[in-house]
């Protein structure tokens, strides 16, 4: 439980530094920093739900999956700037939202676990991250690749989506096998949203003031 | 929970440790592959700068040499050759008559030579300061300094220290070279009245600051790098040292050049 309160609560200690750091953010930061924020609305909104209103908060998991494709999306869209044509981002984003409301609006619909879109969604980013990497590598400018924002974000990501994707992609057969072993299994998401918004903080203590 | 559900928590956990760890040694792997390489572009980088530096430095002393062989050349031999033509005419023109138009013509023929004498002197001097050799750099300055006082309506004024010290021939002569780009380019280029040169003498430094209060300064030219300045970076970048000029109620250069002799 506590761990479950843990990873919930994780992302205010990124967002709360976003937000110290905000005049020194650039324009991916500062778009980083409307992620991190959106995050947190959807999750307590969503934990609030589950305990006032109904059980199945489901429909948050798959409005913050949306969200959080979307904001990353455009965060790529800054970082790769011209080295990937816009109509690429705008593509990938109609694509990635019609799959999304075919499966919200389809069969069980958004009461049923996000488990296709959210591994649809991990396949993307990394991929894209898996990209960035390239073009780092590519590009051999930076010297202490770990002392960017970037590196951070997108080794948390690497690092968070790559260790969910099992669960995602097996969810119905980690679901069928009972309610205590799905329990058991989430406390490896918890321990790797931990993770993530770890690596997000020292991404975000990494943010220099930008000389203009 | 069964034998069973602990058996699959296992398998999951196992799976997903497995493909974090596999995450971690790719970002490790990464930032270590990225380190290298950016270590040895930086490495090559520097190996190119060095060469460059070489090369430049070679350049500029084949080009003294040349200047020197030519400075020499005019000295030695179309010097020499005046003179001595300038020694016959005066001789031919001591033994005419007083009112001949031979005279009056001799005359004004020892005139030229005498002007061309002068000035494949200044040429020869301007192409190898001898000065610089004997007396150092401040005299050289000054000696440049004199006629373009004496022909113009700008006033250049020299601050030196009290204290200098001997600089070795490849700095007093970068820095003279400088100067005399610089003071070419005032009187082409400004419509400025004083120009005022300062050369401090520091232990590990020398530092030549420029300064004309010419206000009409050509921004463009000074920004897109016109062959003057771009003269005075590679000697300045030669002598491994460092130079900034601005354009603020007139036209400012500094340069720090190490002296060669306590680095």
């Amino acid at each position: 439980m506590i761990l479950a309160y843990l990873a919930l609560s994780m992302p205010i200690l990124p967002a709360l530094l976003s937000l110290v750091k905000w005049k020194q953010l650039n324009e991916s930061q500062r778009w980083f920093c409307g992620l991190l924020w959106f995050i947190i609305v959807v999750s307590f909104t969503g934990r609030w739900w589950a305990l006032v209103v109904m059980k199945n908060n489901l429909p948050f998991f798959y409005i913050y999956i949306l969200g959080e494709f979307l904001f990353f999306l455009q965060i790529f869209r800054l970082w790769f700037g011209q080295s990937i044509k816009d109509r690429v981002w705008i593509r990938l984003g109609v694509l990635f939202s019609i799959v999304w409301t075919i499966n919200v609006f389809t069969g069980e619909g958004w009461w049923a676990f996000p488990d296709y879109i959210r591994a649809l969604e991990s396949i993307l980013l990394i991929t894209i991250v898996i990209i960035w990497f390239q073009k780092m590598l590519r590009e051999k400018v930076i010297l202490h690749p770990y002392k960017t924002f970037e590196f951070w974000i997108s080794a948390g990501l690497l690092i968070f989506l790559s260790g969910n994707f099992l669960l995602f992609v097996f969810s119905k057969l980690i679901l069928n096998a009972g309610k205590e072993v799905f329990l058991a299994i989430w406390k490896v998401n918890a321990i790797l949203n931990i993770l993530l918004y770890g690596m997000y903080t020292i991404a975000l203590v990494w943010v220099k003031r930008t000389i203009k | 929970m069964g034998e069973e559900d602990n058996q699959i928590v296992l398998i999951f956990v196992v799976s997903a440790a497995f493909v974090v760890l596999l995450a971690i040694l790719l970002v490790l792997f990464l930032v270590i592959y990225q380190k290298r390489i950016v270590h040895q572009e930086i490495q090559l980088q520097k190996l190119q700068n060095e060469r460059q530096q070489v090369l430049l430095k070679a350049t500029i002393e084949g080009q003294e040499r040349e200047r020197e062989r030519i400075a020499k050349d005019l000295h030695d031999g179309i010097g020499s050759l005046l003179s001595g033509l300038s020694l016959h005419l005066k001789f031919q023109k001591d033994k005419e008559a007083n009112d001949s138009d031979k005279k009056e013509f001799l005359v004004q023929a020892c005139k030229l030579v005498d002007e061309g004498i002068h000035n494949v002197r200044n040429v020869s001097h301007n192409l190898l300061p001898s000065t610089l050799e004997k007396f150092g750099l401040i005299s050289a300055i000054k000696e440049c300094i004199q006629p373009i006082d004496k022909a113009s309506p700008i006033s250049i004024s020299l601050e030196v220290p009290f204290e200098s010290y001997p600089i070795p021939k490849n700095v007093s002569l970068g820095l003279l070279r400088v100067f005399q780009e610089l003071i070419q380019n005032t009187l082409k280029h400004s419509n400025g009245s004083e120009v005022i040169i300062t050369l401090e003498y520091k232990p590990k430094i020398i530092t030549m600051t420029y300064f004309d209060n010419g206000t009409e300064v050509d921004r463009s030219k000074l920004e897109s790098n016109g062959i003057g300045i771009k003269s005075i970076q590679s000697r300045i970048h030669a002598l491994e040292g460092s130079f900034s000029m601005s354009i603020d109620n007139g036209f400012s250069v500094n340069i720090e050049v190490p002296n060669g002799l306590n680095t």
